[in-house]
């Protein structure tokens, strides 16, 4: 089994979940029995935690059509997973921008056909 | 309780105590033991005057590589490979980025896989596991071509000059001592242990300098 495997099976294991969990919780808890100068494996460690906790949450929340419990277990549907959902994310992202493109542009609209005396005469003045 | 249910349950536990159970030696501490000739050693994490003190060995070879006349940087080499041998990296590079592109397609495809389609998910785990593997050929040809450049003997010379000051081993106990003394030390040491130490290290240091 590589490193990236076998730790990958360690972060989404019940256990180091729930350590993550409560490390999160609570500053008193310590994941390692070192505090600082954490190693290249331990920092990959994190990473997959993080993103296991989430994924965790968002099958949960049932947040997406194709996440479930055995995606979560097979590391290539993960890895699948996660590009299909920043792809979703980015697109969500585009749309809200454009929307709100739109409306700014409509509010500008409003404004400009709604001239009042006042407006007129500012015009005038300049 | 059906029995079909109870082995079920049964399975259930056994799978999970499997995974609770996992060997996590690997990340509870910031070192890796490994075992060499029936002696224990452990490669530790490097200290911030480890890395100062590798990234003026770096830079002293690179100055002096840089100098010397039969040395090559990767740019220069890149440009004899295509001229003298019809080897073109930049191809390659590009052949490896399609390799890529190809597989975020499949990633999309398997991501929007229901559970229940077995055949279609096995068909795309099969097909990312092909052309994840040519793209790894292609990165470890590159790598190959490029390995006798300037900037990757510097590279290799930081690592090798960590791995000699992080290498300890074990006395009795809880007792640990430096395997080499001096870089010389290590660099003269003939047994398979340096590159032992050098690959153990590797793993636990991984990318972090990047």
């Amino acid at each position: 089994m590589t490193d990236e495997k076998e730790i990958r099976k360690l972060a989404r294991s019940n256990y180091w979940q729930n350590l993550y969990q409560s490390s999160k919780d609570c500053s008193g808890i310590n994941l390692f029995e070192n505090k600082e100068n954490f190693s290249g494996l331990q920092t990959l460690f994190l990473y997959w935690l993080s993103i296991y906790d989430l994924l965790f949450k968002e099958l949960r929340d049932k947040e997406w059509k194709y996440l479930s419990e055995k995606v979560i277990e097979d590391d290539a549907r993960v890895d699948a997973f996660l590009y299909y959902r920043g792809k979703e994310l980015e697109k969500l992202i585009r749309k809200n921008k454009l929307e709100q493109e739109k409306c700014k542009l409509k509010s500008k609209g409003k404004h400009k056909g709604n001239v009042t005396p006042f407006s007129v005469d500012m015009i005038r003045g300049e | 309780m059906k029995v079909e249910k109870k082995l079920s349950n049964l399975q259930e536990l056994v799978d999970e105590l499997n995974i609770d159970l996992l060997d996590d030696s690997i990340v509870k501490s910031n070192m890796l033991p490994f075992l060499h000739e029936d002696k224990l050693y452990r490669v530790k994490m490097p200290t911030q005057r480890d890395l100062a003190l590798a990234r003026e060995v770096e830079d002293k070879l690179k100055i002096k590589l840089l100098r010397a006349e039969d040395t090559i940087t990767r740019k220069s080499l890149m440009k004899v490979l295509k001229d003298k041998q019809g080897i073109d990296i930049e191809v390659l590079d590009s052949k490896r980025e399609k390799y890529a592109t190809k597989l975020k397609d499949l990633y999309l495809a398997l991501a929007q896989s229901n559970d229940k389609e077995l055949k279609r998910i096995k068909k795309f785990k099969e097909l990312i596991k092909k052309v994840k593997s040519q793209h790894m050929s292609i990165s470890v040809e590159i790598s190959d071509y490029l390995s006798p450049s300037i900037e990757n003997q510097v590279e290799t010379a930081y690592i090798k000059y960590l791995t000699s000051v992080c290498t300890e081993k074990n006395i009795k106990d809880n007792e640990w001592e430096l395997v080499w003394a001096t870089i010389e030390d290590f660099e003269n040491d003939r047994s398979a242990l340096p590159n032992m130490a050098n690959l153990c290290f590797s793993r636990l240091f991984l990318t972090l300098r990047s």
